[in-house]
Formats: structure tokens, sequence, C-alpha cells
């Protein structure tokens, strides 16, 4: 099974994130495919160097090791001053972000959940 | 695409325009998808229901009820919950036989009706993204 994220949310002001990232994390110890689109705020939660570090920048992280898919808007990036040196490494910033979204979305995942 | 072969995507929106970016992201995913050849549904749920209202005229961010009525002119169904409307001073009167209230402060192709609506859609659509922020 396939699950998409769609994660608007920004770090330690809401507790979505983990909660987002908690449940990818079970989905991806089950096998399940996951794909994580950070859009708006929740772009903030691939900046790299959070404190405290052991909070959403962990699980993101250990979501990739995992193998999850993970993606931020790149207008929101910008709008937010996240360069590609400030982010998490081997998060995705696709040209067509809601292109790559709505494409998975709708033929990928068999699931969404946003938060 | 075909329409009636096109699979549907239901947007569902809690948030009011301006206050923050959730009514825009609605506008951009929705245009993305009726560009892909999808055939999207909105529904307008709480304070988001302050994006239909016409006469909107923000200075610094894009028009949130002009968005909604161009989303209208290309086939995408936008509805608002009747109960939010009416708390929200939007509904001038009963439901017509098809279950639409009438209102002036409506930007044009958006219908007022019954929050049963909402499952009804849910039916009807293959996926369902909430911006509930």
């Amino acid at each position: 099974m396939r699950i998409a994220f769609l994660l608007t949310k920004a770090p330690i002001s809401s507790r979505d994130p983990e909660t987002c990232l908690n449940f990818a994390l079970s989905f991806l110890k089950k096998n399940s495919s996951v794909a994580i689109y950070l859009l708006t705020d929740g772009v903030l939660c691939a900046r790299k160097g959070q404190n405290p570090e052991k909070g959403v920048e962990k699980l993101l992280k250990k979501a990739l090791e995992l193998g999850a898919e993970v993606y931020a808007r790149r207008e929101d990036l910008l709008a937010r001053g996240v360069s590609a040196e400030k982010m998490v490494e081997k998060v995705q910033n696709p040209e067509d972000f809601l292109g790559t979204m709505v494409y998975d979305v709708m033929e990928k995942s068999e699931r969404v959940i946003c938060l | 695409v075909d329409v009636c072969l096109a699979k549907k995507l239901l947007l569902t929106l809690w948030r009011g325009p301006y206050a923050s970016q959730y009514a825009d992201i609605l506008w951009q995913i929705a245009d993305k998808a009726l560009d892909m050849g999808y055939h999207v549904d909105i529904f307008l749920y709480m304070d988001a229901v302050h994006g239909m209202k016409t006469l909107q005229e923000p200075k610094k961010f894009p028009n949130v009820g002009e968005h909604l009525k161009q989303l209208a002119k290309r086939g995408v169904n936008i509805v608002a919950c009747s109960r939010c409307s009416t708390a929200r001073g939007y509904v001038e009167g009963e439901a017509n036989e098809k279950g639409v209230y009438p209102s002036s402060q409506c930007v044009e192709g958006i219908r007022i009706m019954s929050l049963y609506q909402l499952p009804e859609l849910a039916k009807q659509n293959e996926r369902l993204i909430t911006l509930t922020g």
C-alpha cells in the first residue's frame, strides 16, 4: 500500500508534524510505500539544525532512511528563506510540486492523510 | 480527458481567506488538477465560506473570490455549507427545490447547500484532500 501525507503545519508550534511523521514511520515499518508532501508552513519541517534535534528533524531523517519520498514546495521554501543548503538532505523540491502531488494522490497512493 | 471518465478529486477548506495560505493553496491545487484532466469538487466549510463573498478587494493577496469564480467557470462544482453560511449572514431565504439557498453576496457559480452534501460528494470522489488549518 502507498500512503500520501500532506503536511501544512510548522514544527514546534504544532504537534501535527510529529504525528504525521510517526504515522509515516508506522506505515514504513509495515513495508508500505510513503510519500510526504510539505507545503505552506509544512516546508519548515525540512529545515536542518532544528532544536530540539530529537523532534521533527530526527523523525524526518528516519522516514527518509526507511525509504519515504519527501517533497517540499519550492515556492514555499523560497518565501520562508529556506535555501537548498539549509534543507535536510534527500528532501526533493520538484519544479512542478503540485503536479507531482496531484498525480501521486490520484494515481499512485491508495490513501491520503492531510495534517 | 472526458469529464465523465476523469477521476474526481474533492477539496474541502475550513479556513477563511487572507488569514492564512490555505485558501490560496486550495485554488492552486484545483487549477493544477483541472490542468491535468481531473474533475474537481470543492466544499467550503466554517470560515471558508467567506471566500465566496462578492466585492473582495485584497490589496496584496490574490483575490480568493475571483479565483473561485474562475474555477466554477472551468466546471468545478463548488458548494458552501448552508449552516456556516447562515451563521455568517450569507443566506437570505429558504432553500429552493434543489436544496440551494439564496444569497446576493455570493460570487457566481457557488451554491449554498446543506452539510449533507459533503458525504454525498465524498462518495462520488476518488480522493479527498482536507485543508483544515
